[in-house]
């Protein structure tokens, strides 16, 4: 469908090899979605239509933010990304088991990561063409060490387009964070997680950029036989802000648990959209969807299992829970079972509401003042997702972001 | 596994081998063949229409002229040639009859082959029939009956000609001409449907019925139905389909509406069972609905219950508009598709009042090569206060080349409503099939039970005159056993 919307030109973009190329023409050609995309009615791009793309033409040192503060914190090794371009100082002493490369002169990995991306997904085509930064990151073995990939910015007049590639061999395993902390106009990451036979990759992904910044991220991931992946995103920074995850269980006996919280404020737009494809059979997918919302804030989730033909034994669980804090506030979900299989257990359910009065009841008639009580539920019901995070330093991080927000957002849960 | 075979032969059964295929030979009166100002006037004229009515459809027809198809079902829909249908045809002799016994014997056979009971029957029965066939109603029963609690029900081309003040007040009230494309195009072509009033404080003696009947080949329905309950009447209508067998695709875009004041209640059922289509998936019923009720009045209540077995494509999304205070509305649902069906079907519940209540339950079961999909909206108003939704939607899969799929769609927008989404996926449980083979029943008769059980809370909705056929439909009566 041809969008209604001005449209940035890249053909003035240097861009080299056939794969970029062919991205180009696909962004010349589609562009940013318009408001009759399905898939993007509740995520209207209208603002970033009168945006021109200016990636960063060279790398700038920036103050560390929190994001390393973070790394160092769970003992990680840390990859900055500035304003989208990869800053080379970060890959070295990279830890055992750990291989960069130049996405930008590997045609195959080009080709790999264009295979796993998010189809017809805008930044799929844009952020490939531009690539303002990418990379290759191969994965052997038990990596002893996390990974942070921190993506840092302080130029809103920018935009960022890094393409990042991970490639986990068989029997690989890692544990991983992305944190997302930068002030740049449009920060569009695309990402790309392909994991062979019995790999296992452990991540969280936290959304906290500016607030006047647009996010818009695209991670395609590929799981071969048995393998395992534990993601986990928590979306509160951005003015508007797009995590867009799609999953393809291409063996037997692979696991994809993607949970996610939105927390919004002001007049945030968060938007959690994620594609599970279950291509063949035996495999198990479970999301968790927390959302709260304040103030005008406007929370979309669009959850789509798929189930191919002859995929059975398919287990594909979803659930997502909204909470509105306030009367200005609007929830939008959408999950949605695409079934082609019968002998499947699939569901979903999806609720929207305010703090359960007679929980509120209880916890007030034993004498904690109902703003504390308030906070209280809220809390619970934001831990009761995070609780299914195995990995104790990769919980940790979302708990905290989690109760700055609460915070912040002046929901304490103990008396002052 | 010898169950799902099973399962497989009773869906075809009801679904795949059509038994109403027959055709009434019956001369009719068609309008020029394609669509065009042309066409319109015709029809108009032909109804003996004042002149607003056919500025009315002139406009929608302006109007879907520059509309297009819509695209986001999950349908796969062959390009339509509007140009080669005929939309309009009459039964011959379409003077008014005092009696049944001025009715073309043939007609009569039709309808007795169908099961209508259009004879004394129907008194039993306390069923009044206005018989539709093809696009003018022949023969409306019970009337004076009716007249008597002050009940207008009557073909919609009547109440034009006899109830202008009311048609004009409440036709494209709740459906605008232009509310989506196939909603245009009836408003523009529409022949006949019912009419049906219901004065203050009135209880509807009878249960409401018409059957509707496609017959004449090429010769799309495009019925209009209008029902108005005025505060604190209720009335029941009910909605029966079956189709002659047929080799070509036959278009069907019907319209109805329903206003419910205060206190008022309005229960429409359907059971629809149109030819669809043969087990190559030649030829099939397009069915293309809009329904829409509005609860206008507060403690109002409009209930919608389907069952859905026929058609080769079925796009049907019966709604609410909950727009009084403490307002209810209710939509059960099962939708059954077989060989290469396909159903796009669900509700809107649009919370406006506070204290609105809805309540959605869907059941889709897909067999042979079908595609099923459940697709709703609950959209709860800034002014929806402590208003609530419950939605159920299981699908039940029949065979391993069918697809079943649920699309909810969730907007709130006030915190004090609460809204609760739940969808299953599953095929008959080897445990519950289990269970009854162990206590002795027959794997046969466990697979009705179980298929019966799956469909049960909607069935029970239905008005018993129809819980029979629909039974007979569903196919969980099929050795006459169950059900």
């Amino acid at each position: 469908m041809p969008a209604l919307m001005m449209q940035p030109d890249l053909s003035n973009l240097v861009v080299s090899g056939p794969v970029r190329n062919a991205a180009r023409t696909a962004w010349q050609q589609h562009g940013w979605p318009g408001p009759r995309v399905e898939s993007w009615r509740f995520t209207k791009l209208d603002r970033l239509g009168a945006r021109d793309i200016t990636p960063a033409s060279s790398l700038s040192p920036t103050t560390a933010g929190d994001g390393l503060a973070m790394a160092q914190g769970m003992g990680a090794h840390a990859i900055r990304i500035i304003n989208g371009i990869i800053d080379p100082a970060s890959l070295e002493a990279l830890p055992t088991g750990l291989t960069a490369g130049n996405l930008h002169d590997d045609q195959d990995a080009q080709d790999a990561m264009m295979a796993l991306a998010p189809p017809d997904h805008p930044i799929s085509n844009l952020s490939m063409a531009v690539m303002s930064g990418g990379l290759v990151l191969d994965v052997a073995g038990e990596v002893p060490k996390s990974l942070a990939l921190i993506f840092e910015g302080d130029d809103a007049s920018l935009s960022a387009h890094p393409v990042v590639l991970i490639r986990l061999a068989p029997a690989a395993r890692m544990v991983m964070a992305e944190w997302h902390q930068s002030a740049v106009g449009l920060s569009a990451p695309l990402i790309g997680l392909d994991l062979a036979k019995k790999a296992s990759l452990d991540f969280v992904k936290i959304q906290t950029e500016d607030s006047a910044t647009s996010h818009l991220s695209a991670t395609g991931v590929l799981l071969a036989e048995k393998a395992r992946l534990a993601g986990f995103s928590l979306s509160v920074g951005g003015e508007m802000a797009r995590l867009e995850t799609h999953v393809t269980m291409a063996g037997e006996g692979a696991d994809c648990q993607l949970s996610a919280i939105y927390l919004g404020r002001g007049r945030q737009h968060h938007d959690i959209t994620t594609v599970l494809n279950h291509d063949i059979g035996h495999c198990t997918s479970d999301q968790v969807i927390r959302g709260v919302l304040d103030d005008r804030a406007r929370g979309v989730y669009q959850g789509k299992v798929r189930v191919a033909k002859d995929a059975q034994k398919t287990d594909g669980q979803q659930m997502s829970r909204a909470l509105l804090l306030s009367r200005k506030a609007e929830v939008d979900a959408k999950p949605e079972l695409e079934i082609y299989a019968d002998d499947v257990v699939c569901a979903h359910g999806a609720t929207v509401g305010e703090l359960d009065a007679t929980q509120l009841f209880y916890l007030t008639s034993r004498g904690i003042p109902e703003a504390n009580a308030r906070a209280m539920l809220i809390e619970a019901f934001l831990i009761d997702a995070i609780d299914s995070v195995e990995i104790d330093s990769l919980s940790k991080i979302l708990l905290n972001v989690a109760t700055q927000w609460m915070a912040q957002t002046g929901l304490t849960s103990h008396g002052d | 596994m010898a169950a799902t075979t099973q399962t497989i032969e009773q869906v075809q059964e009801v679904t795949g081998k059509y038994k109403y295929g027959f055709v009434t030979d019956i001369e009719s009166d068609k309008a020029p063949k394609g669509l065009s100002e042309e066409t319109i006037r015709f029809i108009s004229a032909k109804k003996e229409e004042p002149e607003w009515m056919l500025e009315w459809r002139l406009k929608a027809y302006a109007r879907w002229l520059t509309m297009t198809s819509p695209d986001w079902a999950k349908l796969d829909i062959p390009p339509i040639d509007y140009q080669d249908s005929y939309y309009y045809a009459a039964p011959k002799s379409t003077e008014k009859l005092a009696s049944l016994d001025e009715v073309d014997p043939e007609l009569l056979a039709t309808y007795e082959k169908l099961g209508i009971p259009l004879n004394e029957q129907k008194r039993l029965a306390n069923v009044a029939v206005d018989a539709v066939f093809d696009s003018v109603s022949v023969a409306t029963t019970f009337r004076e009956e009716l007249s008597k609690a002050g009940v207008i029900f009557c073909p919609i081309s009547e109440a034009i000609r006899d109830h202008p003040e009311l048609v004009k007040k409440y036709m494209g009230s709740v459906i605008p001409v232009g509310d989506n494309y196939f909603a245009a195009l009836n408003s523009a072509v529409f022949t006949d449907g019912s009419f049906v009033y219901i004065p203050k404080g009135v209880r509807c003696p009878m249960e409401l019925s018409t059957y509707f009947r496609i017959n004449e080949q090429n010769t799309g329905q495009f019925e209009r139905t209008l029902i108005i309950a005025e505060d604190e009447s209720y009335v029941s209508y009910l909605e029966g389909c079956t189709a002659p067998q047929r080799d070509e695709n036959q278009l069907h875009a019907a319209v109805v509406e329903l206003v419910a004041m205060r206190d008022a209640e309005i229960k429409y059922s359907t059971v629809q069972n149109w030819y669809p289509g043969d087990e190559n998936g030649k030829g099939g019923i397009y069915n293309f609905v809009t329904k829409r009720g509005v609860c206008r009045g507060a403690r109002s209540k409009i209930s919608w219950t389907q069952v859905e077995t026929g058609s080769a494509i079925t796009w049907k999304y019966p709604s609410c508009v909950l727009q009084g205070e403490d307002s209810v509305g209710e939509f059960y649902s099962v939708a059954l598709t077989n060989n290469y069906q396909q159903a796009d079907t669900g509700t809107k519940m649009i919370h406006i009042g506070s204290g609105s209540r809805s309540t959605i339950i869907s059941k889709g079961i897909s067999a042979g090569k079908s595609q099923n999909c459940y697709r709703g909206l609950v959209h709860m108003q800034p002014t929806a206060e402590n208003a609530r939704n419950f939605t159920q939607c299981d699908s039940l899969l029949v065979g391993d080349r069918c697809g079943a799929h649920t699309v909810p769609y969730i907007v709130s927008r006030n915190p004090s409503a609460k809204v609760e989404h739940e969808a299953t996926t599953s095929r008959i449980s080897e445990d519950q099939l289990f269970y009854c083979l162990q206590r002795g029943i027959e794997e046969e008769g466990a697979v009705s039970l179980i298929v019966n059980g799956f469909c049960k809370e909607v069935m029970k909705e239905l008005p018993m005159e129809f819980a029979v056929e629909a039974q007979k439909l569903i196919g969980i009566s099929l050795e006459g056993s169950v059900g």
